[in-house]
């Protein structure tokens, strides 16, 4: 018979063995490769009185395991249930000083979620010796290692059901549930850091519903969507492992106190939250080969409604009232989406499309009634916190106030292309981009975008896509409106010649070609260029050019039907020049407004550092990246035996260069040009990283329904770093940091197993 | 053929099973499925009449592997083509060319304009998933259905790919994304716990770069990574607009996927007196410089900025306008 047995299935399984010199939390960050029992996977799908039950297992009985069955009656129902972990191993050496549950000398759980307390002994040991050598000694002494990590279980059900040949009904739900940790970090002044594990204990819940109806030539959708987000830890409270207590050195150390150093401090984590959400769309065919489709949709975010929490947990300190106790966070977006299709005959297509996204926060804005820093200190004197500290003057510009971040965007495409002969298309387009945000220093940008195509496709021996894009972004912002953002900036101690580059003028230039040839059915050949640019033409400060060049070749090659062949190689290289000033403040009576900011000479060496070009820096970023990949399989040597073989290679090379002085060559004449008076940089080690995986893979048939695997997988990654590996962290503890240890390291792994499959 | 690194299991060992289950069902709600007006029925050729799959592979022996293990021949369905003409749903009915097969052709999708195949595809794949085909990006640059799919000889478990993983097939033309996930900072897509139809719908999208939830970058992210989504008493701009202005989602060399290393990305907004705008060269990475008394600044050490300014996303902390709470 042609028809499939009514009941299929396979199960492939086996012993692996793994063995890693250096970081095996990175080789297995997002996997399960232990040694031991290894089910692959299993299969089972069964047809009976009409339904089709599926059911599915990989890495069973794993800490990445997943499950799912399917139950369908096809034409009818489809209904399916799946169970799937992610786990996020980031560390296996991390180490800490606060208190936790040991198991085998290790610290496996912290005692209550959301309070992480070091012993008082230490604390008071740290005190009574404060100097900068002292923690390193307790620190390995008395520290823990554990592992930061975390994982996933995610939950879904959900089903389909044709209620009739026109109207289909679907619904989902999916739990998200997450725990466990990640290095976080808390501080208790300046130049204090504690890195602490943070709690991940939320949970994520969502609900979609939705109907979708089909007659003739229209279409119709709409939909629920619920996600509910809960974090049942949404703060952490900390010890200071540097200070039991202001009183004396013997103190009780759960006293906090002020002048000084608090003995304990509080973080918050994400807060809880919801969005829901309809949607609906329409969508008609209309005459001459065209299309027509609505969409819109609405949603209302919300915070869960939890109170703020104080502003301190210092008793010592006694702010100003809050101006209200709940975050009272909410927005509502819109979007629209207006789409029409048209292809009128063989030799034209017209696509135009308007869109319409509104994020409108409406949080109230809030006030900061006095301002307290890191639990540690509070402004010397009751009233409106301002940026002062940063040089500019206290005044209403310079309030510390929340800034409730909207946008609404409107976007218009309209595309034609013509196609003359067929397989060869010709393609000119235009977008316009129209961007408003509230509480940005330019509230409102537009983007005018020309683009160019070519495509040569549909012919089996030659194919190439091509497509160059010209934009132009703007600031609407009239003098007055300039003359006050930049004033603002001023206030809070940026320099007013800051653009952000998401917001600022931009001139863009991108091309692509994407080419492929086949010569004959054995052999394909394919190559890409991606180049571009965007120039930040106004930002005197800030990032002034982004360039990326990326380079591509590869090949695929099918001697028989039974042997493939490919290979890929790419080349990328990204350039990132940005400008900055290096700058104090002025402070006490030195402060001074924007106004005589702008008389201030910048050429001159005696006016205040904000306002010196000689004080100007850049740094210049270049990742370069080289990628190959080569994979070859053979299905069948004599009859039995399949092999597969794989390799990629990857190199990252990142190179971030300090420049004193201008850069007169790049993107932007300076605006004053003078030598530099900060001293020579000293360059940047190079930041390196260097993935090497290998597999291969072996089969070999016993039976038609039995065959024996063996496989091997070799990792090496190599990695320089200097902010995150061990050269650049020699000590966990030094100074007035303490580390957890998370850092980049290199490893190398080898793993191994052997493994039967057989399928019925 | 297997993705170096992916799991060699039973999407290597297997051949393409007749299930219908995504690859990735945790993360991605099956496609509805396409329930045509009428039974899927390729323009016949003049005077042609069906003849029936059984003749078709009579000399087409080699169609029969891959098509019988496809849920186009899932008889059962009575949408499938099994259950309407069988071959000829799709090809056309075939009595000329059994009579006649160089003079008669019927229908190759290998030599037909894309146009014409997804007409022949889109005939029955035109509800759920597939309904924004037209006019999609993927769709105006000229791919056929059967650019990324293969009816006949799938190498993927699922959907009918013409590679054994998303990463290969997408990776065809998207090549730098794809080199992106051998990068340090990843997502788990080479793990096999994701793959690129996680976030993205190859065949059109109500949402910009054929995103599949949401209306915006911000809110694809955000439907995972919820703990970032707000509304938060302090937001930090990018974190409410772009998530991508800080990191590629597709990888990155650098720690948590950011597009550059932090001081230096954050030195790209952040010009203030004081320490955003101080140089953190040579001089103050790493150990220091021996005998020369200069110590590694605190602010470039281990996770650099956000070690102190962790709530970088957003704070309900009162005191948390600059993120340190």
């Amino acid at each position: 018979s042609s028809n499939p047995p009514a009941t299929t299935g396979a199960i492939d399984f086996g012993l692996r063995g793994t063995s890693v010199s250096g970081d095996g939390a990175r080789y297995e960050r997002y996997r399960d490769l232990g040694d031991g029992l290894a089910i692959e996977g299993v299969r089972l799908s069964r047809e009976r009185l009409g339904w089709v039950f599926d059911f599915m297992a990989d890495h069973a009985g794993r800490r990445d395991q997943r499950y799912r069955g399917d139950f369908v009656n096809p034409g009818k129902f489809k209904g399916w249930v799946t169970w799937d972990q992610i786990p996020m191993l980031m560390s296996r050496t991390t180490k800490t000083l606060f208190g936790c549950t040991l198991e085998d000398g290790r610290c496996e759980s912290f005692a209550q979620p959301g309070t992480l307390a070091i012993d008082d002994a230490i604390q008071r040991q740290v005190q009574a010796s404060p100097s900068a050598s002292a923690l390193p000694g307790l620190f390995e002494t008395n520290s823990v290692e554990f592992d930061t990590r975390s994982r996933r279980h995610i939950f879904e059900g959900g089903f389909q059901y044709l209620a009739t040949p026109e109207l289909t009904v679907n619904a989902n739900v999916r739990r998200t549930d997450r725990s466990g940790m990640i290095p976080y970090g808390g501080n208790f002044g300046h130049s204090s850091l504690v890195e602490l594990p943070a709690p991940v204990e939320h949970n994520l819940t969502d609900v979609n519903a939705g109907a979708e109806f089909q007659r003739d030539r229209l279409l119709l959708r709409g939909g629920y969507t619920g996600s509910f987000f809960h974090n049942d830890v949404t703060s952490v409270t900390f010890d200071n492992p540097f200070r039991c207590s202001a009183a004396s050195a013997t103190a009780s150390c759960g006293t906090l106190d002020i002048p000084g150093t608090p003995s304990a401090g509080r973080l918050s984590l994400p807060p809880s939250n919801s969005f829901i959400g309809v949607n609906g769309l329409a969508s008609v065919r209309l005459p001459y080969r065209s299309r027509a489709t609505a969409h819109v949709s609405l949603g209302t975010l919300k915070d869960a409604g939890d109170p703020l929490m104080p502003q301190t947990i210092n008793p010592a300190i006694t702010p100003g009232t809050l101006e209200r106790g709940l975050v009272e966070g909410k927005a509502r977006t819109t979007a629209l989406n207006l789409n029409f299709v048209s292809r009128p005959n063989r030799y034209a297509d017209v696509s135009v499309r308007f869109r319409s996204y509104d994020y409108d926060n409406q949080t109230p804005d809030f006030t900061l009634p006095q301002r307290v820093s890191y639990d540690n200190s509070s402004s010397a004197t009751p009233g409106p916190a301002t940026y002062s500290s940063l040089g500019g003057q206290a005044s209403a510009l310079n309030l510390v106030k929340t800034e409730p971040f909207g946008v609404l965007r409107h976007t218009f495409d309209a595309d034609f292309k013509a196609t003359p002969v067929t397989g060869a298309t010709a393609g000119v387009g235009y977008s316009w981009i129209q961007e408003e945000r509230s509480h940005r220093f330019f509230e409102a940008t537009t983007d005018n975008v020309f683009r160019l195509s070519f495509d040569a496709v549909g012919n089996r021996w030659f194919a190439i896509r091509t497509k160059y894009e010209h934009a132009q972004k703007r600031d609407s912002a009239t003098e007055e409106e300039l003359d006050e953002s930049q004033r603002e900036l001023f206030m809070i101690g940026e320099q007013p010649g800051i653009r952000h580059f998401d917001i600022a003028s931009r001139n863009r230039n991108r091309i692509t070609i994407l080419g492929g040839v086949t010569p004959m059915d054995t052999v394909s050949l394919n190559a890409s260029i991606a180049v571009g640019k965007d120039d930040y033409l106004e930002s005197l400060f800030g990032l002034r050019d982004n360039t990326h060049r990326v380079f591509s070749v590869g090949t695929d090659l099918a001697p028989s039907d039974l042997v493939t062949v490919s290979g890929s190689y790419s080349y990328e290289k990204y350039n990132a020049l940005s400008r900055s000033r290096q700058a104090s403040p002025p402070s006490g009576s030195a402060v001074f407004s924007y106004d005589t900011f702008l008389t201030l000479p910048q050429d001159s060496n005696l006016s205040p550092e904000v306002a010196r070009a000689s004080r100007n820096w850049a740094s210049d970023g270049t990742d370069r990246v080289h990628s190959f990949i080569v994979t070859a399989g053979v299905a069948k040597i004599a009859e039995k035996v399949g092999l597969q073989f794989s390799y990629d290679f990857n190199r990252a090379h990142a190179l971030y260069e300090y420049i004193t002085g201008p850069v007169v060559d790049r993107t932007l004449p300076e605006e004053v040009i003078v030598e530099g008076t900060l001293d020579a940089p000293t360059p940047l080690p190079l930041v390196k990283s260097r993935l090497q995986r290998g597999t291969l893979d072996a089969t070999y048939a016993l039976t038609s329904r039995v065959s024996l695997g063996l496989s091997y997988w070799h990792e090496r990654y190599d990695v320089t770093d200097f902010t995150l590996d061990a050269e650049a962290n020699p000590n966990l503890a030094r100074g007035s940091a303490l580390l957890l240890g998370y850092l980049y390291r290199p490893y190398r792994a080898n793993t191994v197993w052997g493994r039967l499959i057989y399928s019925w | 053929r297997v993705q170096a690194g992916e799991h060699v299991g039973p999407q290597a060992i297997l051949p393409a099973q007749n299930s219908p289950a995504p690859q990735n069902p945790s993360q991605t709600p099956p496609k509805p499925a396409p329930v045509p007006q009428k039974p899927p029925q390729a323009p016949a050729a003049a005077g042609a009449t069906y003849v029936g799959e059984t003749t078709c592979l009579t000399c087409h022996d080699e169609k029969k592997q891959g098509y019988f293990s496809s849920p186009h021949h899932r008889a059962i369905d009575p949408r499938s083509p099994a259950a309407k003409q069988g071959c000829e749903s799709c090809h056309g009915p075939g009595s000329l060319h059994v009579s006649d097969p160089v003079t008669n052709p019927v229908k190759r999708f290998s030599k037909l304009p894309p146009d014409q195949v997804n007409a022949t595809c889109t005939t029955c794949h035109n509800r759920g998933d597939h309904a924004l085909w037209e006019g999609s990006q993927h769709e105006n640059r000229g791919l056929a259905c059967t650019t990324c799919h293969s009816i006949h000889a799938p190498k993927n478990e699922f959907k009918q790919l013409k590679e054994p993983t998303q990463i290969k097939l997408c990776g065809s033309c998207h090549r730098d994304k794809v080199a992106k996930l051998d990068r340090s900072g990843h997502m788990p897509v080479r793990e096999g716990k994701m793959e690129c139809s996680t976030c993205h719908n190859p065949h059109g999208s109500t949402s910009v770069r054929l995103l599949r939830k949401g209306d915006s970058v911000a809110e694809m992210c955000t439907s995972c990574h919820a703990d970032k989504r707000g509304p938060f008493l302090w937001e930090h701009a990018p974190t409410r607009d772009g998530c991508a202005t800080c990191h590629d989602p597709h990888g990155s060399s650098n720690e948590r996927m950011l597009v550059a290393k932090p001081p230096i990305l954050c030195q790209r907004c952040h010009v203030a007196t004081r320490h955003p705008s101080t140089i953190y060269d040579g001089k103050l990475v790493g150990a220091g410089i021996s005998g020369s008394g200069v110590s590694p600044s605190i602010r470039v050490f281990a996770r650099s900025c956000v070690a102190c300014h962790s709530a970088i996303h957003g704070s309900n902390h009162p005191s948390g306008q600059r993120f340190i709470r």
